[in-house]
């Protein structure tokens, strides 16, 4: 018999007597497979020698296992999943410009100059007597009529050695070739900026002057005096109900003219029920003029129809497309949305983390990320900013009375990023959430001979004009969705962190039949064996000592 | 002896066959004997290891496995039901979907002008009196007997009248009526489409009203006079309509011979026999391609190997109030899907070749519980009232009519009838008008809860369609084209043809290519119990066997255990009342030695670890040998038996 009193009273910590003790009560209670081979066989050295050797080994291929394992789960895999749902809660952004911007009283008159020197430049050029005359009073605008704030301007002097010619080539291309000559500020190197075709050539050397006179006017004026939208906008109903003020915002854009975004900011509650059918979506009529106030700037007639999610900057340049006159053109749309991961599995930002701050005041797309890097380095690089993209509040848009050599350096860095070279593709990185809207349209002729008759009366006398029933002068737009669906595209890591584990363990557990707990069991030797070493050591010195 | 035998046999079955209970007297034991035999790593650590502190920490490592094996193994089963989605891209032989075509015109307008006549010359002199426009001189054909005008105020002008209005105040408006020229002011709600509308000036509306309660009335302004008069004459359109019998209809609208000129499919021509009717309510006569038992089958890609129809839109008949476009609209759906054309069609020119290319795409989802589509809308509780394959706009629209019908009484025109209900009309139903307006906005506004009940369809059929226009016929070749045509319509014309009046629609597939988007469970059974047996070999190197194992002991066990020593416990007090009677002298034996002091409570014969296959020493204390116990060299159980009611009193020394 026994009594419990003799037996000692077991301490908090205890360790071994001696490393062999404790390797032997590791090696028969430990639950790694085979470590009971390395002690219970001591006679037989061959047998011990053998199994540590494939203790060793198996080991090591665990590890190499390991290794690869590592490897992958730090490279962040992807993979991307489709489904396919059908809960649409937001109507699209859409923005609709007229194509035919105004002239603005205060610079009229070195406008009609440079429709002069034009003129002479066609005559010239191509032998031929065009005229621009502008003569409608109705068709110039006094800028204070539609804006709240004043602006002032400024003498503008013209620059009549820019001028349109033909440009021998070499060789190379014997084909007669147009272009005009951008010298930088000091006067030692000229840059030829040259076209193929006469339209083209034009075009963007009108454009050239047409930038520099209106410097001093900002590209993107907020409309506040709605009269000019009965102009344009002749009808708009959406789901039903007609639009009101609340439902859109009014801007000029020197180019594209009279522009109106619907549902811009995505907040308005009527927007936020889609049904799909035709009766559901947006209508519009529209007023497309043939008459051009500007036919150098824009050579289009009709509408352009931009289709963006509200919060985005319209960047019409980019996307959008142009609608005929005369047509009731039904657009229907599409939805497909991607999500990416950011961080460490790609390179993707929602607005955060960019070097610079974006000059558009909507949320972050790519577009808008390279035009604001862009003008950022052509204001470092040339001291004013281009025209058609926003500058900061510190920085003034170019123009060669002020800036003399900035076309040269405008257009040198411009080529830049038509060939991705510029520094800008690296620090822009795509959007982490995209959505693509996907347009298919169909046309049919509108009014019909029979209605026009009466419709085009009716349409315009409200505005109290008197206009021919010219079909051409109006277009019906119809936005809208064909079927509730939508498809996303969304990308999940590939190996995440229970997976990794996952595997690991199941290594673990195939080499060695081991879990986590018998991990810890190794640790806790690792451990005994440095406290044993440290006793041993002290003990050693102390012994030393005496 | 055969007794002698029977009764070891006997004596034998009542030794084996009993059932015992653990042998462990107190659940201490119990767990440490289960601890020192598991397979289960860590529990034998704890009764392993040499000092408190290390025993503690085992304990808390062994219980963080336990807690983190059921953390990831509730995580799996909460994402049992997530799917996978494949997109599989197949090249094979596609049928061709069906083609409806419908002409925007519904009915020829010299045919309808006897319905119509009251209505048209009403138009006509509301366009007078409020744009000027006088538009008897460009009709010969029209009645216009100033007389009659004068004195038959149609009836359709008195039951919902026309207003010219300018306004006074915020809720005053002067309105001039247009039949009679009366000027009044109103005070009713102003809804310009459904919105407040804060400056209306020189606007054209309608005013309805309740027919119960003749002063709820609602006035529906247009910021546009196109869109009034269109409203206001449709409405009056679709009254008509409602009483002209089906057969007239069809009879009235464009027979297939005079809407499909020419026609090639795959190469071989085809002609109007393969175009099955279709009656729609506002485009009259539709015509679908391919509908009919036998499918057709593309064998190509490309324009040749598809559909080639030339279309007549005859331009001068087209209704001028009703429909202002002017062109075909046609769409491409699956046989058994129904055609809702005014959501869907994709509108064609005269005068142009219209290319459409398409694309198939098929998407099959996974019903309950994986997401909310429904297979065949059998589910859903909305009666399919368009007699065609189920999705989610024959419900938004079955929907929307069932709730007309018993809000309103009667059933909306532009959708099916339902069984016992009839088409609105005013002669029965006079204020359906104002009736079917207000239930359209709650439906937009989702306040019938039609989008909440309408699921979607799990299969799906979509072609993306892409379209291509070029000038047809060509300057060159107008002339002989026009007059081939014209003299292949023959009779069927009145004057020779125009460029405007016909329409060349090509539709196509691009390519034979098929995606197919289906979802698939992404975890089985199988994968489940993998992914469970995964987590608990990587935490404990736990298996099934250790799972029964620990059910054994926990639950059984330890329960039985507790349960004897409340027994004992028990006797003992009991015993010990008795002995007080009896006095000291007592002949029970009471077993003095439990437990832990019990030798016999040592060892295992047969513990399934490595030790004993190895036939090492054990690991705890050897303890000191008693002197043999001859009695107990038969025990088979682990744990002597400690019952003593039910069994012999132990031996002992």
């Amino acid at each position: 018999m026994e009594s419990s009193s003799t037996k000692k009273k077991e301490g908090l910590i205890e360790f071994y007597d001696s490393f062999s003790d404790m390797f032997e009560f590791f090696s028969s209670n430990t639950t790694i497979h085979g470590t009971i081979r390395l002690t219970c066989s001591k006679q037989n050295k061959m047998k011990t020698t053998f199994w540590v050797l494939l203790f060793l080994v198996t080991f090591g291929m665990m590890y190499w296992q390991f290794g690869l394992m590592t490897n992958q789960y730090w490279s962040y895999p992807t993979s991307t999943t489709l489904s396919v749902q059908s809960n649409l809660n937001n109507f699209p952004a859409v923005t609709i410009c007229n194509l035919n911007p105004f002239r603005f009283d205060q610079v009229n008159g070195y406008i009609n100059q440079l429709d002069r020197i034009a003129q002479q430049t066609i005559y010239t050029l191509f032998k031929y007597n065009a005229s621009f005359a502008t003569t409608d009073d109705e068709d110039v605008l006094n800028l204070d009529d539609i804006m709240n704030d004043t602006i002032d301007n400024p003498i503008f002097y013209f620059n009549n050695t820019i001028v349109l010619e033909n440009l021998k080539e070499e060789a190379s291309n014997p084909a007669q070739r147009l272009g005009f000559k951008l010298c930088n500020s000091a006067g030692s190197d000229c840059y030829y900026k040259s076209f193929w075709s006469g339209v083209d050539a034009l075009h963007e050397w009108y454009k050239f002057h047409f930038m520099n006179i209106m410097w001093n006017i900002p590209p993107l004026l907020n409309v506040t005096n709605d009269t000019i939208m009965q102009n344009f906008i002749l009808e708009c109903t959406y789901s039903g109900f007609a639009c009101n003020e609340s439902d859109y915002i009014h801007f000029h854009h020197p180019i594209y003219g009279n522009c109106f975004t619907l549902n811009s900011r995505g907040e308005n509650s009527k927007w936020s029920s889609v049904l799909p059918g035709k009766q559901y979506g947006l209508n519009m009529i529209v007023k497309t003029d043939q008459n051009d106030n500007m036919p150098l700037l824009s050579t289009t007639a009709g509408a352009r129809v931009m289709v963006h999610s509200p919060l985005q900057p319209p960047l019409l340049e980019h996307e959008g497309f142009d609608i005929w006159p005369g047509r009731e053109t039904s657009i229907n749309i599409a939805l497909e949305e991607v999500t990416r991961l950011g961080g460490a599995y790609s390179n993707c930002t929602d607005g955060e983390g960019l070097k610079f701050d974006l000059l558009y005041n909507t949320s972050y797309t790519l577009q808008a990320c390279l035009h604001s890097c862009f003008q950022y380095q052509m204001i470092e690089l040339c001291g004013c900013g281009y025209y058609f993209f926003p500058i900061p509040s510190t920085a003034q848009y170019c123009n060669y009375n002020m800036y003399p050599g900035w076309g040269y350096c405008f257009y040198k860095l411009y080529d830049k990023l038509l060939d991705r070279t510029l520094s800008c593709f690296k620090d822009c990185p795509k959007q982490c959430h995209e959505t693509m809207y996907h347009l298919t349209a169909g046309t049919a002729k509108w009014p019909a001979p029979e209605s026009k008759n009466w419709v085009i009366p009716v349409l315009y006398k409200r505005g109290g004009y008197n206009r021919t029933s010219d079909r051409s002068d109006v277009a019906k737009i119809n936005v809208y969705f064909k079927e509730k669906s939508l498809k996303s595209f969304d990308d999940v890591p590939a190996m995440p962190v229970t997976l990794f584990l996952s595997n690991m363990g199941s290594q673990w557990s195939l080499w060695f039949g081991s879990s986590v707990l018998s991990v810890v069991e190794m640790a806790e030797l690792v451990f005994d064996v440095a406290v044993m070493s440290a006793f041993f050591a002290y003990g050693w010195a102390k012994k030393r000592m005496h | 002896m055969a007794n002698g035998g029977k009764k070891k046999l006997t004596q034998k079955l009542k030794k084996t066959l009993p059932v015992k209970g653990p042998q462990a007297p107190t659940l201490y034991e119990l767990m440490q004997w289960y601890c020192l035999n598991t397979n289960t790593h860590g529990c034998r650590r704890i009764v392993v290891s040499k000092g408190r502190l290390r025993r503690w920490i085992w304990i808390a490592l062994t219980l963080m496995a336990v807690a983190l094996i059921f953390w990831q193994c509730s995580l799996l089963l909460m994402s049992y039901y997530s799917v996978s989605t494949s997109i599989t891209v197949t090249y094979k032989k596609l049928d061709f979907p069906a083609v409806t075509i419908c002409n925007m015109n519904p009915y020829r307008y010299s045919v309808m002008k006897d319905y119509l006549a009251k209505l048209d010359t009403q138009t006509t002199q509301a366009l007078k009196d409020i744009y000027g426009y006088d538009a008897t001189s460009s009709r010969q054909r029209r009645d216009t007997d100033a007389a009659e005008r004068q004195s038959d105020v149609s009836e359709l002008l008195k039951k919902i009248p026309l207003y010219k209005m300018e306004r006074v105040s915020k809720n005053q408006v002067n309105a001039e009526e247009l039949a009679s020229g009366r000027r009044s002011r109103m005070n009713s709600r102003m809804i310009d489409r459904g919105s407040e509308r804060e400056s209306i000036d020189n606007m054209v509306g309608y005013k309805l009203c309740d027919s119960k309660n003749t002063t709820d009335c609602t006035v529906f302004t247009f910021s546009s006079g196109v869109n009034a008069i269109q409203e206001w004459y449709r409405l009056h359109y679709i009254n008509i309509l409602a009483e002209i019998p089906m057969e007239t209809k069809i009879a009235m609208g464009y027979s297939a011979e005079e809407l499909l000129v020419n026609c090639f499919f795959n190469g071989q021509p085809c002609d109007s026999r393969n175009f099955t009717l279709f009656h729609h309510s506002l485009y009259g006569n539709c015509y679908t391609f391919n509908n009919g038992q036998e499918l057709l089958v593309s064998s190509m890609g490309g324009i040749e190997y598809g559909l080639k129809v030339i279309l007549h839109i005859d331009e001068h008949e087209y209704n001028p109030y009703l429909v202002t476009g002017a062109g075909a609209k046609i769409l491409v759906h699956d046989q058994n899907e129904y055609p809702f054309i005014e959501d869907s069609g994709t509108e064609m020119e005269t005068a142009l070749e219209t290319s459409i290319g398409m694309q198939l795409t098929i998407s099959s989802k996974l019903n309950d519980p994986y997401s909310d589509c429904t297979m065949d809308g059998t589910d859903v509780p909305i009666e399919n009232l368009y007699g065609k394959e189920y999705n989610l706009q024959v419900c938004l629209h079955s929907c929307f009519q069932k709730h007309m019908v018993e809000i309103c009484g009667c059933a909306h025109y532009e959708h099916p009838l339902p069984s016992g209900a009839n088409y609105c009309n005013y002669v029965e139903y006079p204020s359906w008008i104002y009736c079917y307006f207000k239930l359209n906005q709650q439906f937009v506004e989702d306040k019938l809860g039609c989008q909440s009940t309408c699921r979607e369809s799990c299969n799906s059929k979509e072609w993306v369609l892409t379209r291509s226009v070029a000038k047809w016929p060509s300057v060159k070749s107008k002339d002989w084209v026009l007059r081939v045509l014209s003299w292949e319509l023959g009779n069927r014309i009145d004057e020779p043809l125009n460029e405007n009046d016909l329409a060349y629609l090509d539709i196509f597939y691009h390519d034979l290519n098929m995606r197919s988007i289906s979802e698939n469970p992404a975890n089985s059974i199988v994968t489940l119990l993998s992914n469970f047996g995964g987590q608990l070999g990587l935490w404990m190197s736990c298996s099934m066997v250790c799972v029964l194992e620990i059910v054994e002991i926990f639950f059984v066990d330890s329960f039985w255990v507790v349960l004897r020593q409340r027994w004992q416990k028990f006797m003992r007090t009991w015993r010990a009342q008795k002995e007080d009677q009896l006095g000291p002298d007592s002949s029970i034996p009471v077993p003095t030695m439990m437990g832990h002091h019990n030798p016999v409570c040592r060892g295992d014969e047969d513990p399934p670890t490595f030790n004993s296959a190895l036939n090492l020493p054990q690991a705890m204390n050897v303890p000191r040998t008693p002197p043999p116990r001859y009695n107990t060299l038969r025990i088979q159980a682990v744990f002597h038996e400690q019952d003593t009611e039910f069994s012999d009193v132990i031996e002992r020394l």
